[in-house]
């Protein structure tokens, strides 16, 4: 069942579009993304859905009901701010208790008890919120909205204040109440690897349109626009024509092996090539030489940046180069973009 | 109902008490006498060589009053920032406290003490020793109470702007070599340049509007606001044109000050401060001067307060004091006069009431922009007065609203109405700057709570600026309780307020001065008692602060 449909949804900012003709459906009980760089308008069509700001053109239906005309206070949302947005003259238990107040249901004590203890704060109910830690804090706004028991439950990167481990720490926490609860939720974020790790279903944005729909697999290994493709790491694409079984000519006429098969001779293809689908070896006559640039240690493995007939390449390699090596090029794995339209 | 409807109509109640006297002043101003649109008022303002006069008068008084306050408050101010000199703490809340004097205080006080037949000159005489001057009444007289009553804010404003950043400049600047007195002239100074212009302007704009202080002891030396209180309340030939005219002039004025005072504002720089600046101690012999320095300035300061304070416990006879101690005064003052006491406690209370519930509003539409249009004019509304001398503001509102239908005159509706204008931006502003500071995001959480507007606004927004709203509270209460230049002009009795009688005794030879001593004391305890609450506050949350 749908939870939220945003239908055809436009807006603009003092004549300039921000976001145009979003088409957006989340299941009820599924966890659904907007990725996308920052300003391409992922806050401002959470805010529409939130009812904070409204639409120029389309509708957002809730449960098919059309919410223009319904206020933010009796949309039954759950929203988490980026700056939690707690209030600092309640304690941790006032601001979880405040909406169950307003809702005059019986048994609020109770119910920020269980809120609390569920992201982990058991007993914390006479903190004053800015004795916390960031993510503690964004616990409690977590808590807080989802006491309410929200239709929708919106996060607005809700993340992209905390240090980077506890950002995985909590992401996975986010995915784990998710899948206890079962709850709807529209999750705003810029990071890949915390939409690819927490998603059912993302939708990447660009410049205020909905680039690519889809599962994180989807996403990840069928991106169908080199925004798309670009948008997970260090990617490369090789502009080309097929010439055989696993070979193309690159339009600077550079020829390019690849180990997998890329179908039939005289297509115009485009390729996507991301580090780990790069392998590196010795120099030798006849291959592809690409000549390194820059050597990055990350830790596990080392990022490559080279140069191979004008392009430049990411590979991930285990041994070490220097800056001037020459090395061979072959493309192990790769993705194909579909032809532009 | 709109979102926008209560904002409207706070804007048209606004608009129709500050912006409809004003421009029906400015159309007085352009009106002949056959009530044509018509220059002649101009021209007979100008013809009549005693309104030139009042107009050279008020403006050589501001520009005086301007240089001496600030060439008392730059060193003070400078001291108390930058050096550890002893009872610091203790002098800036001596300042606090003088700021909350009422504006005639001063001119009373040093009347009694060194006018012709003042308590020292007396004293003096009776000595054999002879006086240096014959009387302070004099255009002497109205610098020296002007420079003494305004110094203490401009003092307060300069501390300010001589704490802020965290030193690193004039550290740069002696690393590169420059002397201390370099680094004063050619760092310290230009940077605290627009706070000392801030404080001239003050002090200046203080002085130009003043009615109370020329009132009492110029001795009949004629400024725009006394000629204008007479222009506008003599019986015999009232030409209210002609004050429109001084009206029209003192606003512009003022208002070319504060486009003067705004221009060097825009030139601050803002200051590296990334800690605490540490004060520099002082050495023995500079220690000693500083504290004689600054016991004098504060000794000077609060001379008026203390006069009146003591005399009102004191014996007075036929107009002379007795140094014989006594509680007559008071007595006095309970059995005959504590109506006045009364109606300034209710009409100050009502205003304070009235201006704290539309500065929170305002202050709220205003620093929200939901509507970008209505802010601005809001904002821009509120803040005109502030540039408005009070003797101005209340011929306006006579203009408008004296006669029937409104027949507002004397009422106890129009003094509230002066005060509630002449102080709400003030409110506004000290409430303003606490709601920026709360986000957005907040109040935004509380709707997705299921909290209409409304009642996020009183119970998120309100609670977090519960301090700034008292403190709004507290100074707009003192400010109304000392109102003096629009009270005069508009009460009538039976709503006669201390000021009015205090200000009245203190004309009159041979008046009640113990009573009115008494009567004044009573008010300082009414206006210090507020402004104590406050200054406790923000300490308070000074202190909590990170
Ligand atoms: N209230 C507003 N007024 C004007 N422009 C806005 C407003 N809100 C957002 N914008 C603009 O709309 C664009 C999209 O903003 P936003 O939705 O916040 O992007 P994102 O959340 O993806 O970073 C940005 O260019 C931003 O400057
Ligand atoms: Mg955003």
């Amino acid at each position: 069942m749908t939870a939220v449909h945003v239908h055809g949804v436009s807006k603009s900012f003092g004549g300039r579009a921000v976001l145009q003709g979003i088409e957006l459906e989340v299941a009820s009980g599924t966890l659904v993304t907007l990725l996308g760089p920052s300003g391409c308008g992922k806050t401002t069509l959470l805010r529409i859905v939130a009812g904070f700001e409204h639409a120029d053109r389309g509708a957002v239906r809730f449960g098919g009901v059309d919410v223009a005309k319904v206020p933010t206070w009796e949309r039954g949302i759950g929203f988490v701010f980026q700056n939690y947005a707690l209030w600092p003259h309640l304690t941790v238990g006032e601001n979880v208790a405040y909406g169950l107040r307003l809702q005059k249901r019986p048994g609020v004590e109770k119910a920020v008890q269980e809120a609390l203890a569920r992201v982990g704060l058991a007993g914390r109910e006479d903190a004053q919120p800015g004795t916390l830690s960031g993510g503690q804090q964004q616990r409690v706004s977590l808590a807080r909205a989802l006491a309410l028991n929200p239709r929708v439950l919106l996060l607005d990167e809700p993340l992209s204040n905390l240090d980077a481990s506890l950002r995985v720490e909590m992401r996975r926490e986010v995915r784990r109440l998710q899948s206890e609860l079962g709850f709807t939720a529209l999750y705003v974020t810029h990071d890949q690897d915390e939409a690819l790790e927490i998603s059912d279903v993302i939708a990447v944005m660009n410049r205020g349109v909905i680039e690519q729909l889809g599962t994180p697999e989807d996403i990840y290994f069928r991106p169908r626009t080199e925004f798309v493709a670009a948008f997970f790491g260090e990617v490369t694409f090789l502009r080309g024509q097929v010439v055989a079984e696993r070979a193309l000519t690159l339009s600077g006429g550079q020829r390019v092996e690849t180990t997998a098969p890329l179908g039939a001779p005289g297509r115009s293809v485009v390729l996507a090539v991301r580090p780990a689908d790069v392998r590196l070896g010795p120099a030798t006559n006849g291959g592809w030489v690409g000549t390194v640039e820059q050597v990055f240690f990350l830790g596990g493995r080392r990022l490559v940046r080279l140069t191979a007939a004008g392009l430049t390449l990411h590979a991930h390699h285990p041994v070490p180069l220097r800056p001037g090596d020459q090395v061979d090029v072959t493309i192990a794995q790769h993705l194909e973009l579909p032809p532009a339209t | 109902m709109s979102r926008r409807a209560l904002p409207l109509a706070v804007l048209a109640l606004l608009s129709l008490f500050i912006l409809v006297p004003q421009l029906r002043v400015l159309v007085a101003a352009f009106t002949g006498p056959a009530g044509d649109p018509s220059l002649a008022p101009w021209q007979e303002f100008f013809g009549d060589a005693r309104f030139r006069e009042a107009l050279l008068h008020s403006l050589w008084l501001a520009l005086a009053t301007g240089l001496g306050a600030t060439l008392v408050a730059v060193p003070t101010a400078y001291l108390l920032a930058r050096y550890e000199v002893p009872g610091r703490a203790w002098f800036l809340e001596l300042a606090t406290m003088t700021t909350a004097s009422p504006p005639f205080l001063g001119a009373y006080a040093w009347v009694l003490l060194l006018g012709a037949s003042g308590v020292v000159m007396r004293g003096l005489r009776a000595a054999g020793l002879g006086t240096p001057f014959r009387s302070i009444v004099g255009p002497g007289g109205i610098v020296w109470v002007g420079v003494w009553f305004t110094a203490a804010s401009v003092v307060l404003i300069l501390h300010d702007a001589f704490r802020a950043g965290d030193g690193s400049l004039e550290e740069a600047a002696a690393m590169a070599g420059a002397s201390r007195r370099r680094t004063l002239t050619s760092i310290t100074l230009p940077l605290a340049l627009p706070a000392i212009g801030t404080g001239f302007y003050l002090a200046a704009l203080q002085a130009f509007a003043d009615f109370g202080t020329p009132k009492l002891i110029g001795g009949g030396y004629t400024t725009l606001p006394v000629a204008l209180y007479y222009e506008f309340l003599s019986e015999v030939q009232r030409r209210p044109a002609m004050a429109a005219v001084a009206c029209v002039l003192m606003a512009a004025l003022s208002a070319a000050g504060l486009g003067f005072q705004r221009w060097l504002v825009s030139k601050t720089y803002p200051q590296p401060s990334t800690r605490q600046r540490v004060r520099l101690p002082l050495g023995p012999l500079a220690r000693r001067l500083g504290v004689g320095f600054l016991s004098l300035s504060a000794f000077l300061s609060l001379v008026p307060h203390a006069v009146v304070v003591l005399t009102s416990f004191m014996t007075w006879r036929a107009g002379v004091l007795q140094w014989t101690p006594t509680l007559e005064n008071y007595r006095r003052l309970w059995s005959e006069s504590w109506a006045p006491i009364g109606v300034s406690l209710v009409l100050s209370g009502i205003g304070t009431a009235i201006a704290v519930a539309l500065g929170a509003a305002a202050a709220y539409w205003i620093v929200r922009r939901r509507t970008p249009l209505l802010s601005a004019l809001l904002n821009n509304l509120i803040m005109l007065p502030s540039v408005i001398p009070g003797t101005v503001l209340a011929i306006g509102l006579l203009l408008t609203f004296g006669a029937p239908p409104w027949a507002l005159a004397g009422t106890a509706t129009i003094l509230v109405v002066a005060y509630v204008v002449r102080r709400l931006a003030y409110v506004t502003k000290a409430v303003e700057t606490a709601m920026a500071r709360v986000p957005v995001a907040q109040e935004e959480a509380a709707w997705a709570s299921g909290a209409t507007p409304p009642r996020a606004f009183f119970e998120i927004v309100l609670p977090q600026v519960r301090g700034a709203l008292g403190a709004g509270a507290a100074s707009g209460f003192l400010q109304m309780m000392t109102e003096v230049s629009a009270t005069v002009m508009l009460y009538a009795v039976p709503w006669v307020t201390m000021t009015v009688v205090i200000f009245t005794y203190a004309l009159q030879p041979g008046s009640p001065f113990g009573v009115a001593s008494a009567m004044t004391t009573v008010l300082l305890v009414c206006i210090w008692v507020p402004l104590r609450l406050v200054s406790r506050h923000t300490t308070a949350r000074e202190q909590r602060a990170p």
